[in-house]
């Protein structure tokens, strides 16, 4: 996400890297330290570097929004999970259930920002963000047909 | 149930938060995407979040061992309504290891889902033993929300103390009433000649020595001595202890206490037992199985207690050292009050053997010169100490890990061997 922040504009690059690098820095020392409480700061040191970029190129909506979105989180997901206690499984699926959890985050992030980006009007995404932004209102429907019915399920028990 | 939002939680929506101001701020759309995640799976996470239902059992293979012996242990996990992350922890007794099996462990557990989960225990060190605390920690399918709440299902476990090798058991000084094994000094029914004398009315006709009489003209019967049984008093030292991480000197004591405990109660003698020291506890003499089982559980809740009080025989109850018993004490020798008592014992008139259950092995060799001479003058009090004992009568046998019981008590055997030839 640095990278392209910095790649992608042509103003204030070091300050646009300097952001993002430092995130970089937080997010590393909050690995090596394992200090949960610095992993948000270097997610949002990054999302920065991102913000400044917006700012300083102006124009239509960058359709790589969404992609940044998914690497923070992913980022973020990642961090926390190694920093949470280690505890041996006992069990095959949840070895792969924190894996899992990461891939659905990431799609639903995919989708639910291309759903935002069709709405906002942005131009550029093509025929592909049209289909994701398609996709994602169907699964959110989905999603919340799903929620009711459990909602109510859980009522009448 | 303790339930808890996790670091991630707040971190989440504090990072959502600031990506829709920002995005106000400066109305850059790009933000709100950024912020979509951040905010959605805090939402999702606490619309799915439910309360972990979980039951717990605990199965334990057998309620007594052996020090070293493996014993297993299944815990049954019955899960009502299904948890996305189920961390488990069984707190295990200092003394007891796990050799086999996860702990703690982490499980998936779906709907009315029953999981058992095996452990194998090691028992490291005698004692009472109660197992089956269960810490849990349920997660949430994100991450973000944990119930936290612990299970009491401890089921008890008495970890004996191994048997020591005793070859031959010291023969008291004197013996009680009841019959038993020990040759008596006093005369009576038994197999043990000692002695010749002249027929009287109501003597046994099976008596007569017919090779006797037949030489002296006149009736003449043998005579034997009795077996009977004895009284033996068990007297620890709980005071204090030297220990290390190879084991203590009350492992060696409860060791010794033990197979004593049941050597003797084959020989159809009473045993009983007096732990003196910070706490007393005391179980007077009796014999049997029963007995046997009653003293040995009794002798592993043993522990030292530290405490500056004086003590006397005096906090004693007069049936638990019955005249005529000899008391085998276990001391390591380490506290004045239980040598003063076990010295105003001997000066009551009681059998008295000393066990001296060696401190040095469980010691840190001395640094340095003046350590050095430190524990050398230390070592010449312990030896004025044993020879007051010895000009006491008291036979000390001094006993560690290297030499064995056996020979302990072969030494006190010898001693009191030397002390009537001595007298004689």
């Amino acid at each position: 996400m640095t990278l392209y922040s910095t790649l992608a504009g042509s103003r204030l690059v070091p300050l646009v890297l300097g952001l993002g690098g430092a995130g970089c820095v937080v997010v590393a020392l909050a690995l090596v330290f394992r200090v949960a409480l610095l992993v948000p700061w270097g997610v949002a040191l990054v999302g920065a570097a991102y913000a400044v970029f917006l700012r300083l190129r102006g124009g239509a909506v960058d359709s790589n929004a969404v992609y940044v979105a998914v690497g923070l989180v992913v980022t973020a997901e990642v961090a926390f999970l190694s920093l949470r206690p280690p505890v041996p499984a006992g069990d095959g699926r949840i070895q792969w259930d924190a894996a899992l959890r990461i891939v659905v985050i990431a799609i639903a992030t995919l989708l639910g920002g291309g759903i935002v980006l069709v709405a906002s009007g942005a131009s550029g995404g093509g025929l592909v963000l049209e289909g994701i932004g398609v996709a994602a209102s169907v699964v959110i429907v989905s999603a919340v047909v799903t929620l009711a019915a459990r909602a109510r399920d859980s009522a009448s028990t | 149930m303790t339930r808890t939002l996790g670091p991630k939680l707040v971190a989440y929506v504090a990072l959502a938060a600031t990506a829709l101001v920002a995005a106000l701020a400066l109305r850059l759309q790009e933000l709100v995407v950024v912020a979509l995640p951040f905010a959605l799976v805090p939402a999702v996470a606490l619309l799915l979040a439910r309360r972990p239902a979980v039951d717990v059992r605990l199965d334990l293979e057998r309620e007594r061992a052996l020090e070293g012996d493996e014993v297993e242990s299944v815990l049954t996990l019955d899960a009502s309504g299904g948890v996305d992350r189920l961390e488990m922890l069984l707190e295990v007794p200092r003394g007891l290891g796990i050799v086999d099996g996860r702990n703690p462990v982490a499980f998936h557990l779906g709907n009315d889902e029953v999981r058992p989960h095996v452990l194998r225990l090691r028992c490291g060190r005698w004692g009472g033993y109660r197992v089956g605390r269960v810490f849990f920690r349920a997660r949430d399918r994100f991450d973000l929300v944990a119930w936290e709440w612990d299970v009491d299902v401890r089921a008890p476990l008495k970890v004996y103390p191994r048997e020591e090798v005793v070859r031959e058991l010291l023969q008291p000084a004197e013996t009680q009433v009841f019959s038993g094994n020990h040759v008596a000094r006093q005369k009576g029914e038994g197999i043990e000649f000692v002695d010749l004398r002249q027929f009287t009315p109501g003597d046994r006709v099976r008596r007569v020595n017919w090779r006797a009489s037949a030489r002296r003209g006149e009736l003449w019967v043998n005579e034997q001595h009795a077996e009977r049984n004895a009284d033996v008093i068990l007297f620890l030292d709980t005071f204090t202890e030297a220990t290390s991480d190879g084991g203590s000197t009350l492992d060696l004591a409860l060791r010794a206490a033990a197979s004593l405990t049941a050597r003797y109660l084959q020989q159809k003698d009473r045993v009983g037992f007096v732990t003196f020291g910070g706490m007393l506890n005391w179980m007077l003499p009796g014999t049997g199985t029963t007995q046997l089982y009653r003293l040995v559980d009794s002798l592993i809740d043993t522990q030292i207690v530290f405490n500056y009080a004086w003590r006397d025989l005096g906090v004693l109850p007069r049936r638990t050292l019955p005249p005529k018993a000899m008391v085998v004490a276990l001391t390591p020798l380490l506290d004045d009050r239980a040598a003063g008592a076990l010295l105003d014992l001997r000066a009551r008139g009681f059998d008295l053997v000393l066990v001296e259950l060696a401190p040095q092995p469980f010691m840190a060799p001395p640094r340095g010169e003046i350590a050095a001479v430190a524990r050398r003058i230390w070592e010449l009090k312990r030896e004025a100490l044993r020879g007051r004992f010895r000009e006491a009568g008291v036979p000390v046998a001094v006993w560690d890990d290297d030499r064995g019981l056996a020979v302990g008590l072969e030494e006190v055997s010898q001693f009191r061997r030397r002390a009537r030839v001595a007298l004689g």
